[in-house]
């Protein structure tokens, strides 16, 4: 589903990525796990198209998407939930949802978009409905992470990205996220993330890719990982 | 009551002025908002729109509204070149690049409609004559009442696109969070495109309709532009229809002044107000932005 093959990237005259090469199968959650500085973000802004890769290819359903502006990126079908969620914090919650729904929909009425809100969005995160006419700004974190994610579902994907979504967020919140993502993959959206807390990625995904230095080290199912301790002691600084 | 009549008079006179640097503000603040640049150049938008209806009717010897209609397209679509030529192109974008952009396309149409048109003031005929209606006593010119049509009407239609439809609220996305915009799979050049659009259309609309009441010359549109510029500011930051508000107050200030001290001070008096919303309320009258 996505492919990535040798990709060197990074800013300026700074090389951060040094060759990566990954993919995500349908019906799969990946997780890059890492410590700080390792390249996870890097990797997710290069892929979604917000950094142009030096070297390398990127493919999503066959399509290299190498290169390629962000909001053609987003069209294809694939969507960040990006780092720190970038809401529009003086948009209500329902604005926000239905610019999710832009890159697909630009010139759709919004009431036909409303539906698509009943439809997609407000069944998986209920507390988006009864907040609906609030400003993005003024929900908890937690919400506002949930806000991000329904955001992207409104563009409908085919596949979803997570930079850091656990990031701030209280342990049952985290859970009740995860488990949002796992439901989407179990209905054939898969999700590939970034994630700061190695073992809780592990233990949720399908598939972990460990990134050091801006390459790969290590690759396995995320209970391989869980059983690798010198895995996380070496390469995660987390034992 | 003399007093009185001669106020009313005055103020009313000011707030046809204000809904014109209303509309030119409204321009710079769209422009303003999606993107981030001070467009120096929004007054040369006003100036070119009057000038050209002015030669549509004179040389083309079209009808008035043809004249108008033909100006407006020709504005935009120079607005529109201007930011995909020079704006855009930019090979390392920085909004204080883009400004002084701006400004160097502000004197290079000053200069190309001096040489084009002359330095001498022109005239454009008001649209339905020069007669003027009576209310309570004030003598309001009929162009004054196309200056309020078409400022509701374009009031109207921006409401309209900014709060109900999908692409409005899309520019509004990109002036509050650009990168959450691009995310989102917003084409933000697009947006900064069409804001430009936008703008250059108002501005030259609010020259045009302006022009009866003054004359058209070729740097007419500098000091409409700061003024415009001086309603954007009091209307406040990420406001799309503050500016109006502002432009009002600014326009009576300027009348008031105007007509009870001298109208030598009317510019100052815009500057003056324009340092003092800047110290003292950063954000305008009716900003809903922290300044950052």
């Amino acid at each position: 589903m996505l492919e990535v093959e040798g990709l060197v990237s990074g800013y300026g005259s700074v090389t951060v990525l040094r060759g990566v090469a990954m993919r995500v199968e349908p019906g799969e959650i990946v997780s890059i796990v890492g410590a700080n500085g390792a390249g996870k973000s890097t990797l997710l802004r290069t892929i979604s198209g917000l950094i142009r890769a030096r070297e390398g290819r990127i493919r999503f359903h066959g399509v290299d998407i190498g290169g390629k502006a962000m909001h053609h990126i987003v069209a294809s079908g694939l969507v960040q939930v990006p780092e720190g969620r970038q809401l529009f914090p003086t948009l209500t919650v329902n604005e926000n949802l239905l610019l999710g729904a832009f890159a697909r929909a630009a010139w759709q009425s919004r009431h036909a978009l409303r539906r698509d809100l009943e439809k997609q969005v407000y069944p998986i995160f209920p507390i988006l409905a009864e907040r609906r006419d609030q400003l993005a700004g003024t929900l908890s974190g937690g919400q506002q992470q949930m806000l991000a994610i329904g955001r992207a579902l409104m563009a409908r994907p085919r596949m979803l990205i997570l930079d850091e979504p656990s990031l701030g967020l209280a342990p049952l919140v985290v859970e009740e996220l995860f488990s949002v993502v796992q439901r989407l993959r179990n209905g054939g959206m898969p999700s590939l993330l970034v994630e700061q807390n190695a073992r809780a990625a592990a233990a949720f995904s399908d598939r972990v890719y460990v990134l050091r230095q801006g390459t790969v080290v290590a690759e396995g199912t995320g209970a391989d990982m869980l059983r690798n301790e010198t895995l996380f002691s070496e390469y995660l600084g987390t034992a | 009551m003399a007093e009185l009549q001669y106020f009313w008079q005055i103020t009313v006179a000011g707030l046809g002025t204000g809904l014109i640097y209303g509309l030119i503000g409204i321009g710079f603040a769209i422009v303003l908002n999606v993107s981030g640049i001070i467009n120096l150049a929004q007054g040369e938008f006003s100036m070119l729109g009057a000038i050209m209806t002015l030669y549509a009717l004179q040389v083309l010897g079209l009808p008035i509204f043809a004249a108008i209609a033909l100006a407006v397209t020709v504005v935009t679509i120079l607005g529109v070149a201007f930011e995909r030529l020079c704006i855009s192109r930019l090979k390392v974008f920085s909004i204080q690049t883009a400004i002084f952009i701006t400004l160097g396309a502000s004197m290079f149409a000053r200069g190309g409609a001096m040489v084009a048109w002359g330095k001498e003031n022109h005239s454009l005929p008001a649209f339905s004559g020069h007669g003027a209606v009576s209310i309570l006593g004030a003598a309001v010119p009929l162009q004054v009442f196309w200056i309020l049509g078409i400022a509701a009407a374009v009031i109207a239609a921006l409401y309209w696109w900014f709060n109900r439809t999908l692409f409005g609220l899309a520019m509004r996305s990109c002036a509050e969070n650009r990168l959450g915009a691009e995310f989102v799979g917003i084409n933000v050049r697009l947006m900064v495109t069409v804001s430009f659009a936008m703008s250059a259309a108002l501005g030259a609309l609010a020259g045009i309709v302006a022009a009866p009441l003054t004359f058209v010359s070729f740097d007419g549109g500098l000091i409409l532009g700061i003024k415009g510029f001086v309603a954007a500011i009091l209307g406040g930051r990420g406001s799309y229809l503050g500016p109006v508000i502002g432009g009002l107050a600014l326009g009576v200030l300027e009348s008031v002044s105007a007509g009870y001290i001298s109208s030598t001070y009317k510019d100052s008096i815009a500057f003056a107000v324009l340092i003092l919303i800047l110290t003292l309320r950063p954000n305008g009258l009716f900003g809903r932005w922290a300044a950052r």
